[in-house]
C-alpha cells in the first residue's frame, strides 16, 4: 500500500474567463522511504499539485474540485478542515523554494520551529527547547544555541534552508514534500542540503515528493520520477529506466536540453545545446488533445483531436503519447 | 551615537524651524494685536503706547531675534490676554487635549485594526464591502460637519451624550461621558484611513510565503492570522499611526471649539481671535515638540517590531 496515492487530482484556478485546470487528472503514488521526483517546466503544475495534497490551495485563487488524495489510506480530499491541520506539520511536511520569504522575518528561527510543537498540543517550553535543538543538530547546523536565537536574515541561505527543513522534521512525518528546495541555494549548498533530505530518507523512511526543475537532481537522487506538462504527467516510471529510454518527446526534449561536459575528440564538432522550440501554454488555453502538440515535432492529427492516455511502454513506465518512439 | 543625542540633534533644529515659521505666519494675519486688545475705540497714542510695550514697533528681524533668544532661553513670555506666563497655560490645558486625542488613538486601534484584518481576511465578502462603505463615509466628511452632525443626533435629539464642557473633575465617569462624541469626531477621518491601510497591509502580507509555511506546519487559522499576518502587517500601520498622532493634535483645535471643551486647542484658538501672539506662539511650540517627540517614538516602536531594523 502506498504512502501517498495520488488518483486523478484536478485543481481549478478561477481566472477571469472561467475556471481552468492547473493540474488536469493527475496520478501518481509515493512509497515509504522513496523518493518520486516530479519535474517540469515552470507553470507545468508541481508546486499546485503539491499544494493541493498539502491542502494549501490559497482558497482565493482556486480549489481542488475532482479526485482523491489517499494518504495512508485516508482520503484528504474528503477530511475537514480540523483533521487536515492536525495531519499537516506532524505527518505531512513541506518545505519550500525559498527560505528567506518562507520563514517569518518577525520571529527567531527556535520560536518557528518549535511553534510546530504548540500547534500540535505540545507546549512544553523547556523540553520543545530541547527538541528544536536536537531537530537543529539533526540537520547539521553548527552552534544550534547560538541558531536558535537569530532571526532568518541573520543566517546564512544554507542554514535558512536547514532550519525550514528542521521544522519540517518536527514530528518525523511520514511524507515530506520538498518544493524546489535547493532552487535559491549555491550548487555546493544544494548538494549538502539534497544529501541530507537523502540521508533522511533513509535513517528516518521518509516517503519524500521531490519537485524540481533540475534534471541532474532528478538523476542523482529520486528512485522515481515523473515528468509534468502543462498540468499532466506525460511519463513516469523508474528514474533509471525513463533517463535512458525516454517516450515522451516531451521528456525527450528535456533531457537534451542539458548541458553535458564530455571531451570532444580532435576534429570534432561542438554541438549546440538542443532546445524544446515555443513556450509552455497558458493555462488559459483550452485544448481537446495533447497540450505539447503544437510544440512537438512527432504530432499527428489525432494529438489535435484527443489527449492520448497513459500507455505503458516498459515494467511500471508510462508514458502519454501515441508516437511509438524510435525507429 | 546615543539615542538621546540622534533625538536632540533631529528635535532642535525642526523647532525652531516650527517656531519660525509660526512666528512669520502670524504676523502675516491681518490686525493689530493692540487694537484687538484696546478696543475699536481706542486712540493712537493708546495704541502706539501698547504697541511699544509689545515691542511691536520694532523691525520684524530685531522682533523675531528677541523672540528667538527668548525660546531658546526658556523665557516664553507672558499672555497679552491674562498677563499670565504662556508656557503655564499651556502646559494646564494640556492634560485635557493629550486625553481627548488619547481616547481618539483608543478608539482608531479598537476600530481599525479588528475591521481591516476582518475586511481582509473575509475579502469580498458583504463584511469587506460594508467596511469600504463605512471607510468611504467617514473619509469624505469633514471634521467640524461630523462633530455638529454627532451632536444634534446623539445630543440633542437623542440625548445620549453631554452636548458641551469637559465634565466634572474628580468624576471620572463624567469625564468620560463628555470625552466620547469629541474623541469619536476627531478619530473619524483616521479612522477610515486606519482601516483602509490595515486592510491592505494584511492582504499583502496574507500573500506571503512565511504565512503558508505557518499553514503548512498546522498552526490555527486564527494564530496564523494574528501572530504571522497581523505582526507583519502592523508595521507601515504603526507609523501611520504615530504619524496620526501629530495630525490630532490639528484636529483637536476644531473639535474642541465644536465641542466647547477646555483644552490647548480652544486656548490657541482664542488667543489667535484676540492676536494674542506670545500664547499661540508657546501653545503651536508644545504642540510641534509633541509632534516630534511621538514621531520619534513611533521610530524606536517600529524598530522594536521590526528585527530587521537596527535602532
Amino acid at each position: 500500500m502506498a504512502l501517498l496515492d495520488v488518483r486523478n487530482l484536478v485543481t481549478e484556478f478561477t481566472t477571469p474567463a472561467g475556471p481552468r485546470r492547473a493540474v488536469n487528472d493527475v496520478s501518481f503514488a509515493v512509497q515509504r522511504g522513496e523518493i518520486l521526483g516530479l519535474v517540469g517546466e515552470s507553470g507545468s503544475g508541481k508546486s499546485v499539485t503539491a499544494l493541493s495534497v498539502m491542502g494549501l490551495v490559497d482558497n482565493q485563487v482556486g480549489r481542488v474540485t475532482g479526485g482523491n488524495i489517499l494518504f495512508d489510506n485516508t482520503d484528504l480530499t474528503a477530511l475537514p478542515a480540523a483533521a487536515l491541520r492536525a495531519l499537516r506539520g506532524k505527518r505531512l511536511s513541506m518545505i519550500f523554494q525559498e527560505p528567506l520569504s518562507a520563514l517569518n522575518p518577525c520571529y527567531t528561527i527556535g520560536d518557528q520551529i518549535s511553534e510546530a510543537f504548540v500547534a500540535h498540543g505540545d507546549s512544553d517550553t523547556r523540553k520543545n527547547h530541547q527538541r528544536v535543538l536536537e531537530l537543529l543538530r539533526l540537520v547539521h547546523i553548527p552552534d544550534p544555541e547560538g541558531v536558535l536565537r537569530r532571526y532568518p536574515h541573520e543566517i546564512s541561505g544554507g542554514m535558512r534552508q536547514r532550519a525550514m527543513i528542521a521544522m519540517a522534521l518536527a514530528y518525523t512525518p511520514d511524507l515530506l514534500i520538498a518544493d524546489e528546495p535547493t532552487t535559491a541555494l549555491d550548487v555546493t549548498i544544494q548538494a549538502q542540503v539534497l544529501n541530507l533530505i537523502d540521508r533522511l530518507r533513509r535513517e528516518l523512511g521518509l516517503g519524500v515528493l521531490l519537485i524540481t526543475h533540475d534534471i541532474g537532481i532528478v538523476a542523482q537522487y529520486t528512485d522515481r520520477v515523473a515528468v509534468m506538462y502543462g498540468g499532466r504527467i506525460v511519463e513516469t516510471g523508474p528514474t533509471a529506466q525513463v533517463f535512458a529510454t525516454p517516450k515522451h518527446p516531451y521528456t525527450i526534449g528535456l533531457l537534451g536540453s542539458v548541458p553535458r561536459l564530455r571531451h570532444r575528440k580532435p576534429g570534432e564538432k561542438r554541438t549546440r545545446l538542443q532546445e524544446i522550440p515555443g513556450s509552455v501554454p497558458s493555462i488559459a488555453q483550452v485544448t481537446q488533445g495533447c497540450r505539447f502538440a503544437g510544440r512537438c515535432s512527432h504530432s499527428m492529427p489525432q494529438c489535435e483531436q484527443q489527449m492520448p492516455p497513459m500507455r505503458e511502454r516498459g515494467p511500471g513506465h508510462d508514458a502519454a503519447c501515441y508516437w511509438e518512439g524510435p525507429a | 551615537m546615543g539615542l538621546l543625542t540622534r533625538f536632540i540633534f533631529q528635535a532642535v533644529p525642526t523647532l525652531i524651524g516650527a517656531v519660525t515659521i509660526l512666528f512669520l505666519l502670524l504676523r502675516m494675519i491681518p490686525g493689530d494685536p493692540a487694537q484687538a486688545m484696546l478696543g475699536a475705540d481706542a486712540t493712537a497714542v493708546d495704541l502706539a503706547r501698547m504697541r511699544h510695550e509689545l515691542g511691536l514697533d520694532q523691525p520684524i528681524w530685531v522682533q523675531y531675534g528677541l523672540y528667538l533668544r527668548d525660546f531658546l532661553t526658556g523665557n516664553w513670555g507672558n499672555s497679552i490676554v491674562s498677563k499670565t506666563p504662556a508656557l503655564d497655560r499651556v502646559l494646564e490645558a494640556l492634560p485635557d487635549t493629550l486625553m481627548l486625542c488619547g481616547m481618539a488613538i483608543v478608539i482608531i486601534i479598537g476600530i481599525s485594526l479588528p475591521a481591516g484584518v476582518l475586511s481582509a481576511v473575509r475579502r469580498d465578502s458583504w463584511v469587506d464591502y460594508g467596511v469600504s462603505v463605512a471607510v468611504f463615509l467617514l473619509m469624505s466628511m469633514p471634521q467640524f460637519w461630523l462633530g455638529l452632525l454627532l451632536l444634534l443626533v446623539l445630543s440633542y435629539w437623542l440625548d445620549w451624550f453631554p452636548i458641551f464642557g469637559t465634565g466634572d473633575a474628580g468624576d471620572p465617569l463624567s469625564i468620560l461621558h463628555h470625552l466620547v462624541l469629541p474623541a469619536l469626531t476627531l478619530a473619524a477621518g483616521f479612522l477610515g484611513l486606519v482601516t483602509r491601510l490595515t486592510r491592505s497591509s494584511m492582504l499583502e502580507v496574507l500573500g506571503r510565503e512565511y504565512v503558508r509555511t505557518a499553514r503548512a506546519k498546522g498552526l490555527r487559522e486564527g494564530v496564523v492570522i494574528v501572530k504571522h499576518a497581523l505582526r507583519n502587517a502592523l508595521l507601515p500601520v504603526v507609523t501611520v499611526i504615530g504619524l496620526t498622532m501629530g495630525q490630532l493634535l490639528g484636529g483637536a483645535v476644531i473639535v474642541e471649539v465644536v465641542f466647547a471643551r477646555a483644552g490647548v486647542g480652544t486656548m490657541i484658538w482664542d488667543a489667535i481671535l484676540q492676536r494674542d501672539y506670545p500664547q499661540v506662539q508657546a501653545a503651536v511650540a508644545v504642540f510641534a515638540a509633541l509632534f516630534i517627540t511621538t514621531n520619534f517614538l513611533t521610530d524606536l516602536l517600529y524598530g522594536l517590531l521590526n528585527p530587521r531594523i537596527k535602532i
